[in-house]
Protein backbone atom coordinates (compact mmCIF):
# COMPACT_ATOMS: atom_id res chain seq x y z
CA UNK A 1 0.00 0.00 0.00
CA UNK A 2 2.81 2.20 0.86
CA UNK A 3 4.61 1.62 -2.01
CA UNK A 4 1.61 1.89 -4.33
CA UNK A 5 1.36 5.50 -2.71
CA UNK A 6 4.91 6.37 -3.22
CA UNK A 7 4.04 5.38 -6.66
CA UNK A 8 1.12 7.78 -7.32
CA UNK A 9 2.70 10.69 -5.43
CA UNK A 10 5.95 9.99 -8.13
CA UNK A 11 3.50 10.13 -10.73
CA UNK A 12 1.21 12.50 -10.27
CA UNK A 13 2.72 16.11 -9.67
CA UNK A 14 -0.32 18.29 -9.23
CA UNK A 15 -1.77 16.90 -5.78
CA UNK A 16 -5.31 15.94 -6.30
CA UNK A 17 -7.51 17.50 -3.93
CA UNK A 18 -8.46 14.52 -1.77
CA UNK A 19 -4.68 13.42 -1.52
CA UNK A 20 -3.70 16.60 -0.45
CA UNK A 21 -6.76 16.20 2.62
CA UNK A 22 -5.53 13.36 3.34
CA UNK A 23 -1.96 14.78 3.30
CA UNK A 24 -2.88 17.36 5.51
CA UNK A 25 -4.88 15.36 8.16
CA UNK A 26 -1.95 12.96 8.48
CA UNK A 27 0.38 15.90 9.13
CA UNK A 28 -2.36 17.22 11.81
CA UNK A 29 -2.69 13.63 13.51
CA UNK A 30 -0.11 12.72 15.83
CA UNK A 31 -0.51 8.78 16.09
CA UNK A 32 -1.09 6.26 13.25
CA UNK A 33 -2.65 3.86 14.53
CA UNK A 34 -1.82 0.54 13.02
CA UNK A 35 -3.29 -2.34 11.61
CA UNK A 36 -6.41 -0.46 11.04
CA UNK A 37 -8.02 -1.14 7.34
CA UNK A 38 -7.35 1.83 5.50
CA UNK A 39 -9.87 4.63 4.92
CA UNK A 40 -11.08 5.30 1.12
CA UNK A 41 -11.47 8.78 0.83
CA UNK A 42 -15.09 8.12 -0.21
CA UNK A 43 -16.99 5.36 1.45
CA UNK A 44 -20.25 5.19 1.07
CA UNK A 45 -22.53 6.77 3.66
CA UNK A 46 -19.08 6.34 6.33
CA UNK A 47 -19.42 9.33 8.75
CA UNK A 48 -16.42 11.42 8.42
CA UNK A 49 -14.42 12.66 11.90
CA UNK A 50 -15.23 16.25 12.76
CA UNK A 51 -11.92 17.40 12.18
CA UNK A 52 -11.66 15.95 8.12
CA UNK A 53 -15.34 17.99 8.04
CA UNK A 54 -13.86 21.10 9.22
CA UNK A 55 -10.40 20.37 7.05
CA UNK A 56 -12.92 20.33 4.25
CA UNK A 57 -15.28 23.32 4.66
CA UNK A 58 -11.93 25.31 5.61
CA UNK A 59 -10.87 23.92 1.93
CA UNK A 60 -13.49 24.66 -0.13
CA UNK A 61 -13.57 28.65 0.51
CA UNK A 62 -9.80 28.62 0.65
CA UNK A 63 -10.28 26.84 -3.07
CA UNK A 64 -13.00 29.63 -3.83
CA UNK A 65 -10.98 32.48 -2.70
CA UNK A 66 -8.01 31.49 -4.37
CA UNK A 67 -9.82 31.42 -7.77
CA UNK A 68 -11.34 34.90 -7.20
CA UNK A 69 -7.79 36.45 -5.92
CA UNK A 70 -5.95 34.71 -8.91
CA UNK A 71 -8.52 35.60 -11.07
CA UNK A 72 -8.20 39.00 -10.17
CA UNK A 73 -4.36 39.63 -9.53
CA UNK A 74 -3.70 37.87 -13.07
CA UNK A 75 -5.76 40.45 -14.84
CA UNK A 76 -7.51 38.25 -16.29
CA UNK A 77 -10.76 39.68 -15.57
CA UNK A 78 -11.85 43.49 -15.53
CA UNK A 79 -10.92 45.02 -11.61
CA UNK A 80 -13.69 46.88 -12.54
CA UNK A 81 -16.33 44.49 -12.29
CA UNK A 82 -14.76 41.78 -9.83
CA UNK A 83 -12.31 43.53 -7.58
CA UNK A 84 -9.87 41.56 -5.79
CA UNK A 85 -11.33 39.74 -2.29
CA UNK A 86 -8.61 41.77 -0.21
CA UNK A 87 -10.00 44.10 -1.82
CA UNK A 88 -13.92 43.62 -1.01
CA UNK A 89 -12.79 42.90 2.79
CA UNK A 90 -11.44 46.44 2.83
CA UNK A 91 -14.57 47.72 1.34
CA UNK A 92 -16.67 46.63 3.90
CA UNK A 93 -14.36 47.63 6.67
CA UNK A 94 -14.15 51.14 5.37
CA UNK A 95 -18.23 50.91 4.84
CA UNK A 96 -18.68 50.24 8.85
CA UNK A 97 -15.94 52.19 10.05
CA UNK A 98 -16.64 55.30 8.14
CA UNK A 99 -19.80 55.27 6.36
CA UNK A 100 -22.28 54.44 8.82
CA UNK A 101 -23.50 50.84 7.40
CA UNK A 102 -24.36 49.47 10.07
CA UNK A 103 -27.26 51.99 9.99
CA UNK A 104 -28.47 50.02 6.81
CA UNK A 105 -27.64 46.44 8.34
CA UNK A 106 -29.82 47.10 11.16
CA UNK A 107 -32.90 48.79 9.36
CA UNK A 108 -32.96 45.45 6.84
CA UNK A 109 -32.52 43.47 9.85
CA UNK A 110 -35.34 45.31 11.38
CA UNK A 111 -37.86 44.79 8.62
CA UNK A 112 -36.89 41.21 8.06
CA UNK A 113 -37.78 40.72 11.73
CA UNK A 114 -41.04 43.06 12.25
CA UNK A 115 -42.26 41.23 8.68
CA UNK A 116 -41.31 37.93 10.20
CA UNK A 117 -43.29 37.92 13.01
CA UNK A 118 -46.05 39.88 12.27
CA UNK A 119 -46.50 36.61 9.59
CA UNK A 120 -45.37 34.01 11.80
CA UNK A 121 -48.03 35.87 14.54
CA UNK A 122 -50.51 35.47 11.89
CA UNK A 123 -49.65 31.89 10.31
CA UNK A 124 -48.91 29.60 13.21
CA UNK A 125 -52.28 29.86 14.68
CA UNK A 126 -54.10 29.81 11.82
CA UNK A 127 -52.15 26.83 10.30
CA UNK A 128 -52.58 25.03 13.84
CA UNK A 129 -56.25 25.73 13.42
CA UNK A 130 -56.63 24.77 9.94
CA UNK A 131 -54.73 21.71 10.73
CA UNK A 132 -56.86 20.49 13.84
CA UNK A 133 -60.37 21.59 12.56
CA UNK A 134 -61.33 20.37 8.99
CA UNK A 135 -63.91 23.01 8.67
CA UNK A 136 -61.45 26.38 9.31
CA UNK A 137 -59.40 24.39 6.94
CA UNK A 138 -62.78 24.26 4.57
CA UNK A 139 -62.88 28.14 4.44
CA UNK A 140 -58.99 28.73 4.44
CA UNK A 141 -57.35 26.76 2.35
CA UNK A 142 -58.93 27.84 -0.86
CA UNK A 143 -58.31 31.55 -0.13
CA UNK A 144 -54.39 30.84 1.06
CA UNK A 145 -53.55 28.50 -1.61
CA UNK A 146 -54.72 30.65 -4.52
CA UNK A 147 -52.21 33.97 -2.85
CA UNK A 148 -49.43 31.14 -2.40
CA UNK A 149 -49.25 30.95 -6.29
CA UNK A 150 -48.98 34.68 -6.68
CA UNK A 151 -45.38 35.97 -6.83
CA UNK A 152 -45.19 38.35 -4.23
CA UNK A 153 -42.91 40.68 -6.04
CA UNK A 154 -45.84 41.61 -8.40
CA UNK A 155 -47.46 43.49 -5.79
CA UNK A 156 -44.96 45.78 -5.90
CA UNK A 157 -46.43 48.27 -8.46
CA UNK A 158 -49.85 48.57 -6.49
CA UNK A 159 -48.35 48.39 -2.49
CA UNK A 160 -46.50 51.55 -3.79
CA UNK A 161 -49.19 52.98 -4.72
CA UNK A 162 -51.05 52.32 -2.22
CA UNK A 163 -48.30 53.03 0.89
CA UNK A 164 -46.30 55.65 -0.87
CA UNK A 165 -42.56 54.84 -0.39
CA UNK A 166 -42.14 54.23 3.69
CA UNK A 167 -41.78 51.49 5.65
CA UNK A 168 -45.49 49.71 5.06
CA UNK A 169 -44.96 48.68 0.85
CA UNK A 170 -41.83 46.99 2.09
CA UNK A 171 -42.84 45.15 5.37
CA UNK A 172 -46.56 44.51 3.49
CA UNK A 173 -44.02 42.67 0.62
CA UNK A 174 -41.97 40.94 2.97
CA UNK A 175 -45.12 39.43 4.97
CA UNK A 176 -47.16 38.74 1.68
CA UNK A 177 -43.93 36.73 0.31
CA UNK A 178 -43.70 34.53 3.87
CA UNK A 179 -47.37 34.71 5.15
CA UNK A 180 -49.21 32.01 3.02
CA UNK A 181 -46.33 29.63 2.50
CA UNK A 182 -45.70 29.59 6.38
CA UNK A 183 -49.24 29.17 6.92
CA UNK A 184 -49.64 25.57 4.42
CA UNK A 185 -46.77 24.39 6.39
CA UNK A 186 -47.89 24.84 10.17
CA UNK A 187 -51.19 23.10 8.56
CA UNK A 188 -49.05 19.96 7.21
CA UNK A 189 -47.09 19.60 10.30
CA UNK A 190 -50.43 20.07 12.42
CA UNK A 191 -52.24 17.52 10.09
CA UNK A 192 -48.93 14.90 10.32
CA UNK A 193 -49.78 15.13 14.11
CA UNK A 194 -50.59 11.09 15.09
CA UNK A 195 -54.09 10.43 15.34
CA UNK A 196 -53.71 7.86 18.57
CA UNK A 197 -52.01 10.71 20.44
CA UNK A 198 -55.37 12.75 19.75
CA UNK A 199 -57.29 9.62 20.75
CA UNK A 200 -55.12 8.95 23.90
CA UNK A 201 -55.76 12.21 25.30
CA UNK A 202 -59.48 11.60 24.29
CA UNK A 203 -59.83 8.82 26.43
CA UNK A 204 -58.07 10.60 29.34
CA UNK A 205 -61.03 12.69 29.44
CA UNK A 206 -59.69 16.24 26.88
CA UNK A 207 -62.18 18.37 25.51
CA UNK A 208 -61.33 20.40 22.11
CA UNK A 209 -59.51 23.21 23.60
CA UNK A 210 -57.40 20.99 25.66
CA UNK A 211 -56.44 18.61 23.18
CA UNK A 212 -55.46 21.95 20.48
CA UNK A 213 -53.27 23.37 23.41
CA UNK A 214 -51.92 20.65 25.52
CA UNK A 215 -51.48 17.91 22.81
CA UNK A 216 -51.64 19.18 19.36
CA UNK A 217 -49.94 22.53 20.08
CA UNK A 218 -46.79 20.89 21.66
CA UNK A 219 -46.04 17.88 19.41
CA UNK A 220 -46.20 20.18 16.35
CA UNK A 221 -44.28 22.80 18.28
CA UNK A 222 -40.77 21.72 17.32
CA UNK A 223 -41.64 20.92 13.18
CA UNK A 224 -43.03 25.09 13.35
CA UNK A 225 -39.56 26.06 14.46
CA UNK A 226 -37.91 24.19 11.85
CA UNK A 227 -40.78 25.57 8.96
CA UNK A 228 -39.77 29.07 10.52
CA UNK A 229 -36.22 28.91 9.87
CA UNK A 230 -36.95 27.86 6.33
CA UNK A 231 -39.16 30.38 6.20
CA UNK A 232 -36.72 33.47 7.20
CA UNK A 233 -34.27 32.13 4.62
CA UNK A 234 -37.62 33.17 2.15
CA UNK A 235 -38.00 36.69 4.06
CA UNK A 236 -34.46 37.51 3.59
CA UNK A 237 -34.72 36.85 -0.08
CA UNK A 238 -37.89 39.26 -0.49
CA UNK A 239 -36.61 41.83 1.66
CA UNK A 240 -33.47 42.23 -0.67
CA UNK A 241 -36.09 42.90 -3.42
CA UNK A 242 -38.28 45.33 -1.47
CA UNK A 243 -34.90 47.50 -1.01
CA UNK A 244 -33.70 46.97 -4.47
CA UNK A 245 -36.85 48.29 -6.05
CA UNK A 246 -38.02 51.07 -3.89
CA UNK A 247 -35.74 51.97 -1.02
CA UNK A 248 -33.18 54.51 0.09
CA UNK A 249 -31.81 52.66 3.23
CA UNK A 250 -31.47 48.89 4.07
CA UNK A 251 -28.51 46.59 2.78
CA UNK A 252 -30.24 46.61 -0.76
CA UNK A 253 -30.50 50.36 -1.39
CA UNK A 254 -26.94 50.55 -0.52
CA UNK A 255 -26.31 47.93 -2.93
CA UNK A 256 -28.16 49.67 -5.35
CA UNK A 257 -26.36 53.05 -5.04
CA UNK A 258 -23.02 51.63 -5.52
CA UNK A 259 -24.40 50.29 -8.78
CA UNK A 260 -24.83 53.06 -10.19
CA UNK A 261 -21.15 54.56 -9.32
CA UNK A 262 -19.76 51.50 -10.57
CA UNK A 263 -18.35 50.47 -7.07
CA UNK A 264 -18.59 46.63 -7.13
CA UNK A 265 -16.68 45.78 -4.43
CA UNK A 266 -19.53 47.56 -2.32
CA UNK A 267 -21.86 45.28 -3.77
CA UNK A 268 -19.97 42.81 -3.43
CA UNK A 269 -19.41 43.58 0.53
CA UNK A 270 -23.42 43.65 0.75
CA UNK A 271 -23.90 40.35 -0.49
CA UNK A 272 -21.45 39.12 2.28
CA UNK A 273 -23.60 40.76 4.79
CA UNK A 274 -26.41 39.41 3.40
CA UNK A 275 -24.81 35.63 3.55
CA UNK A 276 -23.64 36.37 7.02
CA UNK A 277 -26.81 37.53 8.22
CA UNK A 278 -28.77 34.51 6.73
CA UNK A 279 -26.28 32.14 8.25
CA UNK A 280 -26.56 33.83 11.96
CA UNK A 281 -29.86 33.56 11.89
CA UNK A 282 -29.96 29.98 10.90
CA UNK A 283 -27.66 29.25 13.35
CA UNK A 284 -29.99 30.90 16.42
CA UNK A 285 -32.81 28.83 14.64
CA UNK A 286 -30.84 26.02 15.05
CA UNK A 287 -29.89 26.61 19.24
CA UNK A 288 -33.49 27.78 19.51
CA UNK A 289 -34.24 24.07 18.26
CA UNK A 290 -31.87 22.27 20.72
CA UNK A 291 -32.85 24.49 23.54
CA UNK A 292 -36.78 24.38 23.39
CA UNK A 293 -36.85 20.68 22.40
CA UNK A 294 -33.93 18.83 24.36
CA UNK A 295 -36.45 15.34 24.01
CA UNK A 296 -35.77 15.39 20.50
CA UNK A 297 -31.72 15.03 21.08
CA UNK A 298 -31.60 11.94 22.85
CA UNK A 299 -32.25 9.53 20.86
CA UNK A 300 -33.88 10.86 17.39
CA UNK A 301 -37.33 9.77 17.43
CA UNK B 1 -67.12 -11.43 40.90
CA UNK B 2 -69.95 -9.44 40.67
CA UNK B 3 -71.92 -8.55 37.59
CA UNK B 4 -71.13 -6.84 34.58
CA UNK B 5 -70.23 -3.56 33.92
CA UNK B 6 -69.96 -3.84 30.20
CA UNK B 7 -72.91 -5.02 28.17
CA UNK B 8 -73.28 -4.74 24.47
CA UNK B 9 -76.34 -5.84 22.61
CA UNK B 10 -76.71 -6.26 18.99
CA UNK B 11 -73.70 -4.12 18.23
CA UNK B 12 -73.73 -3.72 14.56
CA UNK B 13 -71.79 -1.08 12.00
CA UNK B 14 -71.17 -0.64 8.39
CA UNK B 15 -69.39 1.49 6.53
CA UNK B 16 -70.89 2.95 2.93
CA UNK B 17 -68.49 2.19 0.41
CA UNK B 18 -70.18 4.67 -2.07
CA UNK B 19 -72.42 3.89 -4.98
CA UNK B 20 -75.05 2.79 -2.60
CA UNK B 21 -73.30 -0.05 -1.21
CA UNK B 22 -72.39 -0.80 2.43
CA UNK B 23 -70.05 -3.38 4.42
CA UNK B 24 -71.08 -4.85 7.23
CA UNK B 25 -68.23 -5.20 9.50
CA UNK B 26 -69.59 -5.94 12.50
CA UNK B 27 -72.86 -7.87 12.76
CA UNK B 28 -74.80 -8.34 16.30
CA UNK B 29 -72.36 -8.55 18.75
CA UNK B 30 -73.34 -9.71 22.13
CA UNK B 31 -70.79 -9.61 25.23
CA UNK B 32 -70.42 -8.58 28.81
CA UNK B 33 -67.56 -7.68 30.55
CA UNK B 34 -67.73 -8.43 34.59
CA UNK B 35 -66.24 -6.12 37.52
CA UNK B 36 -62.39 -6.53 37.68
CA UNK B 37 -62.19 -8.92 35.03
CA UNK B 38 -59.53 -9.39 32.29
CA UNK B 39 -61.82 -10.05 29.09
CA UNK B 40 -59.68 -10.32 26.12
CA UNK B 41 -60.98 -9.95 22.76
CA UNK B 42 -59.56 -12.75 20.20
CA UNK B 43 -59.50 -13.58 16.40
CA UNK B 44 -58.39 -13.57 13.09
CA UNK B 45 -57.28 -9.99 11.41
CA UNK B 46 -60.16 -8.65 9.59
CA UNK B 47 -63.20 -9.48 11.98
CA UNK B 48 -63.44 -6.16 13.29
CA UNK B 49 -62.18 -6.68 16.97
CA UNK B 50 -59.90 -3.21 17.21
CA UNK B 51 -63.16 -1.63 15.86
CA UNK B 52 -65.43 -3.51 18.43
CA UNK B 53 -62.59 -1.79 20.84
CA UNK B 54 -63.13 1.78 19.54
CA UNK B 55 -66.94 1.84 19.90
CA UNK B 56 -66.59 0.68 23.15
CA UNK B 57 -63.95 3.74 23.85
CA UNK B 58 -66.35 5.94 21.77
CA UNK B 59 -64.07 6.77 19.35
CA UNK B 60 -66.59 4.91 16.65
CA UNK B 61 -69.80 5.06 16.71
CA UNK B 62 -72.16 1.90 15.92
CA UNK B 63 -74.54 1.57 13.20
CA UNK B 64 -76.91 0.00 15.59
CA UNK B 65 -77.32 -1.66 19.00
CA UNK B 66 -76.40 -0.70 22.36
CA UNK B 67 -73.21 -0.29 24.04
CA UNK B 68 -73.90 0.03 27.84
CA UNK B 69 -71.22 1.10 30.93
CA UNK B 70 -72.46 0.40 34.32
CA UNK B 71 -75.86 1.52 33.01
CA UNK B 72 -75.14 4.55 30.88
CA UNK B 73 -74.67 4.64 27.21
CA UNK B 74 -71.52 4.82 26.24
CA UNK B 75 -71.58 8.44 23.90
CA UNK B 76 -68.33 9.31 22.78
CA UNK B 77 -64.91 9.07 24.51
CA UNK B 78 -64.67 9.86 28.41
CA UNK B 79 -62.34 9.48 31.06
CA UNK B 80 -64.14 6.00 32.20
CA UNK B 81 -62.23 4.04 29.51
CA UNK B 82 -58.45 4.84 28.95
CA UNK B 83 -57.39 3.64 25.75
CA UNK B 84 -53.61 2.07 25.48
CA UNK B 85 -52.43 1.98 22.05
CA UNK B 86 -50.14 -0.39 19.91
CA UNK B 87 -48.18 2.81 18.36
CA UNK B 88 -46.52 4.47 21.45
CA UNK B 89 -48.44 7.36 22.54
CA UNK B 90 -46.38 8.96 25.18
CA UNK B 91 -46.06 12.70 24.87
CA UNK B 92 -42.54 13.12 24.50
CA UNK B 93 -42.60 16.48 25.08
CA UNK B 94 -43.39 15.39 29.20
CA UNK B 95 -41.27 13.78 30.91
CA UNK B 96 -42.49 10.44 32.38
CA UNK B 97 -43.97 12.13 35.76
CA UNK B 98 -45.75 14.33 33.66
CA UNK B 99 -47.21 12.05 30.93
CA UNK B 100 -48.84 10.35 33.75
CA UNK B 101 -49.89 13.16 35.54
CA UNK B 102 -51.29 14.16 32.23
CA UNK B 103 -55.16 12.82 32.66
CA UNK B 104 -55.16 13.77 36.48
CA UNK B 105 -54.11 17.49 35.29
CA UNK B 106 -56.59 17.97 32.85
CA UNK B 107 -59.36 16.36 34.85
CA UNK B 108 -58.52 18.93 37.87
CA UNK B 109 -56.98 16.95 40.35
CA UNK B 110 -55.18 18.81 43.21
CA UNK B 111 -50.79 18.70 42.31
CA UNK B 112 -50.24 16.99 45.90
CA UNK B 113 -52.46 13.95 45.09
CA UNK B 114 -51.68 14.06 41.52
CA UNK B 115 -48.23 13.56 42.89
CA UNK B 116 -49.25 10.47 45.00
CA UNK B 117 -50.78 9.16 42.60
CA UNK B 118 -48.42 9.26 39.84
CA UNK B 119 -45.69 8.30 41.88
CA UNK B 120 -47.74 5.17 43.18
CA UNK B 121 -48.70 4.05 39.40
CA UNK B 122 -45.07 4.93 38.31
CA UNK B 123 -43.69 2.42 40.93
CA UNK B 124 -46.16 -0.05 39.70
CA UNK B 125 -45.26 -0.37 36.11
CA UNK B 126 -41.67 -0.30 37.50
CA UNK B 127 -40.12 3.00 36.65
CA UNK B 128 -39.35 4.94 39.15
CA UNK B 129 -35.76 4.99 38.36
CA UNK B 130 -36.87 6.93 34.85
CA UNK B 131 -39.67 9.65 36.38
CA UNK B 132 -37.92 12.33 35.32
CA UNK B 133 -36.35 10.53 31.82
CA UNK B 134 -38.34 11.99 28.71
CA UNK B 135 -39.89 8.78 26.84
CA UNK B 136 -37.63 9.71 23.75
CA UNK B 137 -34.99 8.12 26.18
CA UNK B 138 -36.86 4.72 26.64
CA UNK B 139 -37.11 1.22 25.36
CA UNK B 140 -40.47 0.74 23.79
CA UNK B 141 -41.68 -1.60 26.63
CA UNK B 142 -40.73 1.39 29.24
CA UNK B 143 -42.77 3.51 26.76
CA UNK B 144 -45.79 0.76 27.23
CA UNK B 145 -45.59 0.98 30.69
CA UNK B 146 -45.91 4.58 30.70
CA UNK B 147 -48.91 4.69 28.55
CA UNK B 148 -50.30 2.31 31.01
CA UNK B 149 -49.63 3.67 34.06
CA UNK B 150 -50.99 6.84 32.42
CA UNK B 151 -53.89 5.77 32.10
CA UNK B 152 -54.41 4.02 35.23
CA UNK B 153 -53.51 7.00 37.05
CA UNK B 154 -56.44 8.50 35.88
CA UNK B 155 -58.56 5.96 37.60
CA UNK B 156 -60.97 4.59 34.51
CA UNK B 157 -63.77 1.85 35.03
CA UNK B 158 -62.49 0.40 31.80
CA UNK B 159 -59.06 -0.01 30.79
CA UNK B 160 -59.40 -0.79 27.10
CA UNK B 161 -56.30 -2.02 25.48
CA UNK B 162 -55.56 -2.56 21.77
CA UNK B 163 -52.46 -5.36 21.05
CA UNK B 164 -50.64 -3.30 23.56
CA UNK B 165 -47.75 -5.43 23.35
CA UNK B 166 -47.81 -5.57 19.50
CA UNK B 167 -44.71 -4.05 18.53
CA UNK B 168 -42.96 -5.42 21.37
CA UNK B 169 -40.30 -8.12 20.63
CA UNK B 170 -41.02 -11.86 22.38
CA UNK B 171 -38.75 -11.05 25.71
CA UNK B 172 -40.20 -7.82 26.54
CA UNK B 173 -43.67 -9.06 25.29
CA UNK B 174 -44.11 -12.08 28.31
CA UNK B 175 -42.40 -9.23 30.68
CA UNK B 176 -45.26 -7.26 29.98
CA UNK B 177 -47.62 -9.36 30.22
CA UNK B 178 -47.03 -10.85 33.81
CA UNK B 179 -46.67 -7.16 34.51
CA UNK B 180 -50.31 -6.92 33.54
CA UNK B 181 -51.64 -9.96 35.40
CA UNK B 182 -50.00 -8.47 38.47
CA UNK B 183 -51.23 -4.89 37.98
CA UNK B 184 -54.41 -6.33 37.36
CA UNK B 185 -54.71 -7.76 40.62
CA UNK B 186 -52.90 -5.16 42.86
CA UNK B 187 -55.09 -1.61 40.87
CA UNK B 188 -58.01 -4.13 40.54
CA UNK B 189 -58.80 -2.63 36.95
CA UNK B 190 -61.47 -3.92 34.40
CA UNK B 191 -59.88 -4.60 31.79
CA UNK B 192 -60.72 -5.24 27.98
CA UNK B 193 -57.75 -6.79 25.23
CA UNK B 194 -57.68 -7.06 21.57
CA UNK B 195 -55.43 -9.26 20.61
CA UNK B 196 -54.33 -11.65 17.49
CA UNK B 197 -51.95 -13.62 19.89
CA UNK B 198 -53.42 -17.06 20.80
CA UNK B 199 -50.99 -17.83 23.92
CA UNK B 200 -51.31 -14.34 25.18
CA UNK B 201 -54.66 -14.60 25.14
CA UNK B 202 -55.01 -17.24 27.07
CA UNK B 203 -52.25 -16.61 29.55
CA UNK B 204 -54.20 -13.41 30.09
CA UNK B 205 -57.72 -14.03 30.20
CA UNK B 206 -60.32 -14.75 32.60
CA UNK B 207 -62.63 -15.09 29.41
CA UNK B 208 -61.87 -15.23 26.16
CA UNK B 209 -64.33 -13.28 23.42
CA UNK B 210 -63.53 -15.43 19.97
CA UNK B 211 -64.34 -13.11 16.85
CA UNK B 212 -65.11 -14.96 13.55
CA UNK B 213 -65.06 -12.24 10.15
CA UNK B 214 -66.69 -11.24 7.09
CA UNK B 215 -68.21 -9.74 8.55
CA UNK B 216 -67.67 -9.92 12.40
CA UNK B 217 -69.61 -11.44 14.75
CA UNK B 218 -69.12 -13.66 18.10
CA UNK B 219 -68.43 -17.15 17.53
CA UNK B 220 -67.51 -18.25 21.04
CA UNK B 221 -67.01 -17.14 24.09
CA UNK B 222 -63.97 -19.08 25.67
CA UNK B 223 -63.61 -19.78 29.85
CA UNK B 224 -60.08 -20.54 30.61
CA UNK B 225 -61.01 -22.43 33.56
CA UNK B 226 -58.22 -25.09 33.79
CA UNK B 227 -56.28 -21.73 35.66
CA UNK B 228 -58.74 -22.68 38.51
CA UNK B 229 -60.56 -19.39 38.44
CA UNK B 230 -56.60 -18.00 39.96
CA UNK B 231 -54.69 -15.18 38.12
CA UNK B 232 -51.10 -16.34 37.80
CA UNK B 233 -48.05 -14.43 36.92
CA UNK B 234 -46.05 -16.69 35.48
CA UNK B 235 -46.30 -17.76 32.02
CA UNK B 236 -44.76 -21.01 32.05
CA UNK B 237 -46.41 -21.94 35.36
CA UNK B 238 -49.65 -21.47 33.26
CA UNK B 239 -48.71 -23.30 29.90
CA UNK B 240 -47.69 -25.94 32.16
CA UNK B 241 -51.04 -26.23 34.06
CA UNK B 242 -52.95 -29.45 32.42
CA UNK B 243 -55.54 -28.11 30.15
CA UNK B 244 -53.19 -25.45 28.30
CA UNK B 245 -52.77 -26.92 25.41
CA UNK B 246 -56.12 -28.22 24.93
CA UNK B 247 -57.50 -24.94 24.28
CA UNK B 248 -55.09 -23.53 22.77
CA UNK B 249 -55.65 -26.30 20.18
CA UNK B 250 -59.00 -25.37 20.49
CA UNK B 251 -58.47 -21.74 19.71
CA UNK B 252 -55.89 -23.15 16.94
CA UNK B 253 -58.69 -24.96 15.08
CA UNK B 254 -61.30 -21.83 15.07
CA UNK B 255 -58.61 -19.54 13.72
CA UNK B 256 -57.94 -22.06 10.77
CA UNK B 257 -61.39 -22.26 10.36
CA UNK B 258 -61.90 -18.36 9.77
CA UNK B 259 -58.90 -18.59 7.86
CA UNK B 260 -60.83 -20.92 5.33
CA UNK B 261 -63.23 -18.19 4.52
CA UNK B 262 -60.89 -16.80 2.14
Amino acid sequence: MCVAARRSFRRVRIIPFPAALAAIEAMMSDTVPANRRRRKFLDIRKPISKRQAVISAIAIWAVFFGIWAGAAASGMVNELLVPAPQKVLVTLYELFAERGFASDVLISILRVLVAFLAASAVAIPLGIMMGSFPAIEGIVNPFVSAWRYLPAPSFIPVLLMWFGTGEAPKLALLFIGVVFFLITLVMDHTKNVRNELIETALTLGAGRGTIVRSVILPAVLPNIVVAMRQMLAVTWTYLVIAEIVASTTGIGAMMMRARRFLHTDEIMAGIIVIGALGLLFDILFARLHKRLFPYLQEKGR
Amino acid sequence: MSDAILKLTDVSKSFDLGNGRTLEAISGVNFDVKRNEICVILGPSGCGKSTVLRMIAGLETPTSGSLVLEGRSIEGPGRDRGMVFQAYTSFDWLSVRRNVEFGMKINGVPSGERRDRAEHYIKLVGLTKFADAYPTQLSGGMRQRVAIARTLANDPELLLMDEPFGALDAETRWHMQELLVEIAESAETTIVMVTHDIEEAIFLADKIVFMSRHPGRVKTEIVPDFKGGRRIAEKEKVIELDGYSEIEREIMRLMREEGAKD
